[in-house]
């Protein structure tokens, strides 16, 4: 028997509505991942790649269509169903939104201590993860205390700590420097793939999208192949 | 197209999955953090500690408030019932005056009773004292001479200021005030002027009744003070003198006269109504026995009436505190509304987002409560202390105000008329814990309700704005 995709996204229409008028933003988009594959999605700005990423992660609702993320349809899902299944997602944004009150360390440590792990257990995963972006002299540090592109990789290690089955990342290199973007962005991708995590990356950057195995163009409130490349 | 979705719990995705235990841990980890911190998102200066000290800084008056009152009611009772009403009384009945019914024998066969630990016989009546050209009303208390070693309550609550408590031969113990408004002291010479009861009013004053109103030659025993006494509790000893019973059979012919009775714990009714009943089949038509509740009735209610009062009126200021944590709470809601948004975007329940914020809310509660208890219990220990003190400093800036040149009188905050001299020390432990626990769960609640709005926040509105 083998496994659901990681991700579906199936004919999703999202409207926003106001007094003034009706903004038709995804109109049919479809999308569908395997796992450990790689995504980035471009178009410009005001298009809908943060409305789509906002739907698939649980955060706003569609309007018809379908979302499964590891076969399960995000759209049936109850408000305190949605909690649990916000844990098997990993969310980076440009803005790192970390808690300022938690060190570096802590706040990796937070979506597993979220999902009930043990603390000990949280601590060895944090340590082996904040290792992994290079940080681990910084681990107690807190967020002021780190610079933009640090501040991301500790954002990309909390997105990785809970073994999500999917990565959602949402512009992970809009606020920083091309040196730093460039590092963000090689860690984003080499740890997705060395852990098999499928990622799905809105960005405006091109080299970023490049590394993606697919390349996706959101136009229309659809989304286009634009480019593909064999995974390695 | 694609295969049919796995059930909920299968995939792992059934709420409450998190392991309860390790969930606490972080909820209460969280609330540590609203609670202390403040580096947030938009930089505000947050956290509720300013909602712990507004809470410490109401309880303070309001313990304070509940230990001095309650000393101040013990103590003003404790010497209405060792001095004045005692734990029970038996009023000789007027009729039995003239039957020559002789209150010492009765009280002889009243102290062998049961439960019985001492019994006064004991005549009381207005009488005129006039020492030099003063002449002040007095209430004269005829009690045996050796009262003070046989009655140990009512040693206890005597302070004798000046010679001794001895009455024998024709001495007699003034309180501290009709001492100060005769102008005598220890050794000094005053006449008691015998006076038909009917003719003085009780709320008589000061007032100087002249020898002429009386009608008559006034009947004059002369006496000597052996003693300046005070029960530190001006407004119920101002005006006695003590005398002994062989000094009123003359100089106070229109006695009441009672059997004052004494018995282990005038605070166990049970036992107080047994001895009562057990004194009245004792004397029958003679006299009547009440005990001191009964007696002081009107008093008691009035210290109670006006306790509630002082009470209901620092309680407002706890309830008031505790909005301050409803707002800190707010604040630090809308403050931490993007982290609850992080949180929530992580998978962190709702439950879990508001069981933290309004756990926040108890512990602010909790520390306002423990350190406003403990400031208040240690201001009210030293209460006798700090009024002094703040009266020096209030008398300090008045003689500054009243200029060098002249002596500005000594104010007293308190009428120390009206109140014990030194308020007395009694934890009013069950109270001070109702308090505390009220202000705890006044402050859980007033955290509950922004709570509740954070817990339904939906991350997207606060994630879309960016830090
Ligand atoms: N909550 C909302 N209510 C109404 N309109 C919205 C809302 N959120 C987004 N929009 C509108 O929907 C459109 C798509 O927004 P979205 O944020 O998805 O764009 P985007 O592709 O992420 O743009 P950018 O590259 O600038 O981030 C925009 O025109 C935006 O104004
Ligand atoms: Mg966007």
């Amino acid at each position: 028997m083998s496994s659901p995709p990681p991700l579906v996204v199936d004919q999703v229409w999202k409207t926003y509505r106001s007094e003034a008028e009706e903004l038709a933003v995804l109109r049919g988009t479809s999308l569908r991942l395997g796992a450990g594959e790689s995504a980035a999605v471009t178009g410009a700005s005001g298009s809908g790649k943060s409305t789509l990423l906002n739907l698939i992660g649980g955060l706003d609702q569609v309007d018809s269509g379908s979302i499964l993320v590891g076969g399960v349809d995000v759209a049936t899902l109850p408000e305190r169903a949605l909690a649990a299944f916000r844990r098997r997602l990993g969310l980076v944004f440009q803005f790192h939104h970390l808690l300022r009150d938690f060190t570096a360390s802590e706040n990796v440590q937070l979506p597993l201590l979220i999902g009930g792990a043990h603390r000990h257990a949280a601590g060895t995963r944090a340590a082996e993860l904040i290792a992994a972006v290079g940080l681990t002299p910084h681990a107690s540090r807190y967020p002021h205390q780190l610079s933009g592109g640090e501040r991301q990789r500790v954002a990309i290690a909390r997105a990785l700590a809970a073994h999500p089955e999917v990565v959602l990342a949402d512009e992970p290199t809009g606020n920083l420097d091309e040196r730093n973007a460039g590092e963000v962005g090689d860690m984003l991708f080499g740890l997705a793939e060395q852990r098999g995590v499928t990622l799905l990356v809105v960005t405006h950057d091109r080299s970023l999208a490049a590394r993606a195995q697919l390349h996706l163009h959101l136009e229309h409130g659809q989304l286009h192949v634009a480019g593909e490349r064999s995974p390695p | 197209m694609t295969a049919p979705a796995p059930t909920l719990a299968a995939r792992g995705y059934a709420p409450g999955a998190p392991r309860r235990r390790e969930l606490a841990r972080l909820v209460l980890a969280l609330a540590w953090r609203f609670l202390l911190r403040r580096r947030t998102v938009s930089g505000v200066r947050s956290g509720l500690r300013g909602a712990v000290l507004g809470i410490a800084l109401s309880l303070v008056p309001l313990t304070v408030v509940m230990v001095v009152a309650n000393g101040l009611i013990d103590g003003i009772v404790d010497r209405y019932l060792e001095l004045g009403s005692y734990h029970a009384q038996v009023a000789i009945a007027d009729s039995q005056l003239a039957s020559g019914a002789s209150v010492e024998v009765v009280a002889g066969f009243v102290a062998a009773l049961p439960g019985v630990e001492v019994a006064i016989p004991e005549r009381r009546g207005s009488t005129l004292l006039a020492a030099g050209g003063r002449r002040v009303v007095a209430e004269l208390r005829a009690v045996p001479v050796d009262l003070p070693q046989t009655d140990r309550g009512f040693a206890a609550m005597v302070e004798v200021h000046g010679g001794s408590f001895d009455l024998t031969g024709n001495g007699v113990v003034l309180s501290a005030e009709l001492a100060r408004q005769l102008s005598v002291a220890v050794g000094d010479q005053l006449h008691l002027v015998a006076v038909p009861s009917n003719l003085i009013a009780p709320v008589a004053g000061d007032a100087e009744l002249g020898a002429a109103r009386l009608g008559g030659p006034p009947r004059l025993t002369a006496v000597r003070v052996q003693g300046v006494f005070s029960s530190g509790y001006q407004e119920l000893d101002r005006r006695w003198a003590f005398v002994s019973l062989a000094t009123a059979a003359r100089a106070l012919p229109a006695g009441r006269e009672l059997i004052g009775i004494k018995v282990g714990d005038p605070h166990d009714p049970a036992a107080l109504a047994a001895v009562v009943a057990e004194a009245q089949r004792l004397v029958g038509q003679l006299g009547r026995v009440r005990d001191w509740k009964v007696l002081e009735a009107a008093s008691l209610r009035s210290f109670e009436s006006s306790r509630a009062l002082l009470l209901f009126v620092v309680a407002m200021i706890v309830v008031i505190a505790t909005v301050n944590v409803a707002s800190a709470t707010v604040s630090v809601s809308l403050t931490r509304r993007q982290e609850v948004a992080y949180l929530k975007a992580m998978g962190l329940p709702p439950a879990a987002v508001f069981a933290s914020l309004t756990l926040a809310g108890t512990l602010a509660g909790a520390a306002g409560a423990i350190l406003g208890v403990a400031v208040g219990l240690a201001a009210a220990v030293n209460i006798n202390e700090a009024l002094a003190l703040v009266e020096r400093g209030v008398s300090w800036v008045a003689q500054l105000v009243a200029g060098a040149g002249q002596a500005a009188e000594p104010i007293a905050l308190i009428d120390r008329s009206f109140y014990l001299e030194s308020i007395p020390f009694t934890l009013p432990a069950e109270q001070v814990a109702v308090v505390a626990a009220a202000t705890v769960a006044l402050a859980t609640l007033a955290a509950a309700i922004p709570a509740l709005a954070a817990a339904r926040l939906r991350p997207l509105a606060a994630l879309a704005r960016t830090a």
